[in-house]
């Protein structure tokens, strides 16, 4: 693990505003023994008593989970997200309503003017087309909504952004015709953008600068080394090891559980 | 004048002047789309933000823990953007609740959030208030609502879910931004001075000085639109207020051209006028009156039908066999009927009542009526 994130491990320990992470890594100090959190510690835990910082921001209620718990990302950590879109007007369709409008923010924050589905994706659709929608931000869920307007266009989108915790290439892949580049983010809302690979049979994964992805007990777990609102440290996810795909190189630890 | 459908062109020349100018900072622009309501299609438009804006100051300057209470996304990006250029730069935070958040796990949540600011519309938060707790309602200081009128059956509501609020209200429509300056402390509810800029008439006023509220105002690009009927009905006041204007309007509701909003639901002057001609062997004609009753903590609607039949008078079957298809028939969401909606308790039992004399055309061919008392 890099020096500076140990230096942020230690912000963190020290922090006077939370002892979420504190209370529970007690005097155990080695980054990488540190014990993991996860869903259930957001879910016990009040927003109030799980903030590092106050900036001012976006609180999204996350429902993805057996009891719905709020994650605050600040407008600069939105904007750090590395989502790999480049266009000028986007087309953001996704499941989450809370994701929707924070991803819209981050294409504000890159110079970019969305357009978000709203409760009818036809009317939306309408709008794409007098929008001149040229790259989309969606979830797989989402995706057959779309559809409509992928097939009506005459030439492909300059970008597409996939976005979820997992990915099923055979699905993904009758798209690929409809955009340039077609980019899977590997992403909890809770956590932000941690991989990103291209839509391929077999994708392969690299991680994002910042983050941290360990195989622990077949489980991913996950370290953003970014300061957020609500620090992702050692988070541990619901989703199998081997579900993706990573490439070799900074970022993976292969197998966490060795290390003891 | 110009109608609600002339602004599909509008927006067109919007989004063309859009794209005829280098983007030099995407925060100023915001996509509008309103969905198609009856005849016509939706409107989509391009908003700038960096003139004309200013009023909405008001809402968002010095916001720190907001609700966000919009149904159309594009409202919230708006919201979401104005907080982040206005609000308080190191508390600001903005929660946009959604309808798929409606849930009873949505109360512990909002605990936690602890908002200190509510903005959006009337009958978003008349729908939220069942999920705020009492001690969360003390904590609200501010309601920033605008979109609608706050029904006296609203204002009750609010007053004793936000016993420590001020009103911060707009009146404003989404194909053109905001038509006043927000409240004026010495105005009743439901009155607002114009914003500088645009004109405000009324169309065919009646012997109360009501009538269709005519708003005339520079969008940018330096594309006006002259006497819009934005489809509110309004009275105009020419007393000096102590704030020093001298003209304010008041807001008299949709009093229906081609469609209600009420709780949620769309009251669509075509859908009545389909479940009604299959029951033209049963009555001539019908009017429609809605409202909002409250019921404990929760707003539900109220429509009663008048149907007009000539010659024999209307026996108890008869009104009941009326209300049975139109409860059953009439749908007031794109999947749910009226009688989904009462078995859902976001709608009281619909009452008709027979009539053998027949409605007056003083509104023309108003059949949709909003009683707001
Ligand atoms: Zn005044």
């Amino acid at each position: 693990m890099s020096q500076s994130l140990e230096a942020y491990i230690e912000r963190i320990r020290t922090s006077p505003v939370s002892d979420f992470y504190s209370s529970r890594w007690k005097s155990i100090t080695d980054p990488t023994l540190l014990p993991t959190i996860s869903r259930r510690d957001l879910i016990e835990t009040p927003l109030s008593l799980r903030r590092y910082e106050r900036r001012s921001g976006i609180v999204k209620v996350v429902w993805d989970a057996s009891i719905p718990f709020l994650s605050e990302w600040s407008f600069t950590s939105i904007a750090e997200e590395e989502l790999g879109l480049r266009a000028a007007r986007p087309l953001i369709f996704l499941s989450d309503p809370h994701e929707a409008i924070e991803k819209a923010m981050w294409c504000y924050q890159h110079d970019m003017v969305p357009l978000v589905e709203e409760r009818s994706s036809e009317v939306t659709l309408y709008a794409a087309r007098k929008f001149r929608c040229d790259a989309l931000i969606t979830d797989p869920s989402s995706l057959p909504r779309v559809l409509p307007y992928l097939k009506g266009k005459s030439d492909p989108l300059s970008s597409m952004t996939i976005i979820s915790d997992s990915f099923e290439p055979e699905v993904l892949l009758p798209y690929a015709h409809y955009a340039r580049k077609i980019d899977l983010v590997f992403s909890f809302p809770e956590t932000g953008a941690l991989a990103r690979a291209v839509l391929s049979e077999d994708p392969l994964f690299t991680v994002l600068p910042n983050c941290i992805v360990e195989y622990l007990d077949d489980y991913l777990v996950v370290t953003k080394n970014a300061p957020l609102t609500t620090p992702v440290i050692r988070y541990r996810t619901n989703i199998p090891a081997h579900c993706l795909k990573f490439s070799e190189g900074e970022g993976v630890i292969r197998d966490s559980s060795n290390r003891v | 004048m110009i109608e609600r459908k002339d602004f599909v062109r509008i927006g067109d020349m919007t989004l063309a002047d859009f794209f005829a100018s280098p983007l030099q900072n995407a925060y100023d622009w915001v996509v509008r789309t309103t969905s198609g309501t009856s005849e016509q299609g939706p409107i989509v438009s391009v908003m700038n933000l960096s003139s004309g804006s200013e009023e909405r100051q008001g809402w968002y300057f010095d916001a720190e823990r907001t609700i966000i209470c919009m149904g159309a996304f594009n409202s919230r990006v708006l919201s979401a953007l104005s907080l982040d250029k206005y609000g308080n730069p190191y508390t600001c935070a903005i929660l946009a609740v959604d309808y798929r958040d409606l849930a009873p796990e949505l109360t512990g949540i909002i605990s936690d959030f602890a908002p200190e600011r509510i903005i959006g519309f009337p009958s978003f938060l008349a729908r939220l208030i069942p999920y705020i707790s009492p001690e969360v309602g003390s904590g609200v200081q501010k309601l920033c609502l605008g979109g609608e009128m706050i029904t006296p059956v609203l204002a009750k509501l609010f007053a004793s879910s936000f016993p420590n609020a001020s009103y911060c209200l707009l009146y404003a429509a989404g194909e053109i931004g905001s038509i006043s300056e927000t409240t004026c402390t010495y105005l009743p509810l439901n009155y607002y001075h114009p914003l500088r800029g645009v004109t405000i008439e009324i169309l065919d006023p009646d012997e109360t000085g009501a009538g269709d509220l005519l708003v005339s105002k520079v969008l940018h690009g330096g594309i006006s639109i002259e006497k819009y009927r934005i489809g509110d009905m309004a009275r105009i006041h020419k007393n000096s207020c102590p704030c020093g204007y001298n003209l304010a309007f008041e807001s008299l509701g949709r009093k229906g051209h081609d469609y209600i909003k009420l709780v949620g639901a769309l009251l669509l002057r075509a859908e009545f006028d389909r479940v009604a001609i299959g029951m033209k062997t049963l009555f001539e004609d019908y009017r429609v009156e809605a409202s909002q009753v409250l019921d404990q903590r929760t707003v539900k609607g109220k429509i009663h039908i008048q149907v007009f039949r000539i010659g024999l008078p209307g026996t108890e079957a008869f009104t009941t066999e009326i209300a049975d298809r139109f409860s059953r028939e009439l749908f007031l969401t794109p999947s749910q009927t009226l009688s989904d909606l009462v078995a859902a308790d976001v709608f009281l039992p619909l009452s008709v009542e027979f009539t053998n004399v027949p409605f007056e055309q003083k509104h023309k061919d108003v059949k949709l009526f909003l009683k707001i008392a």
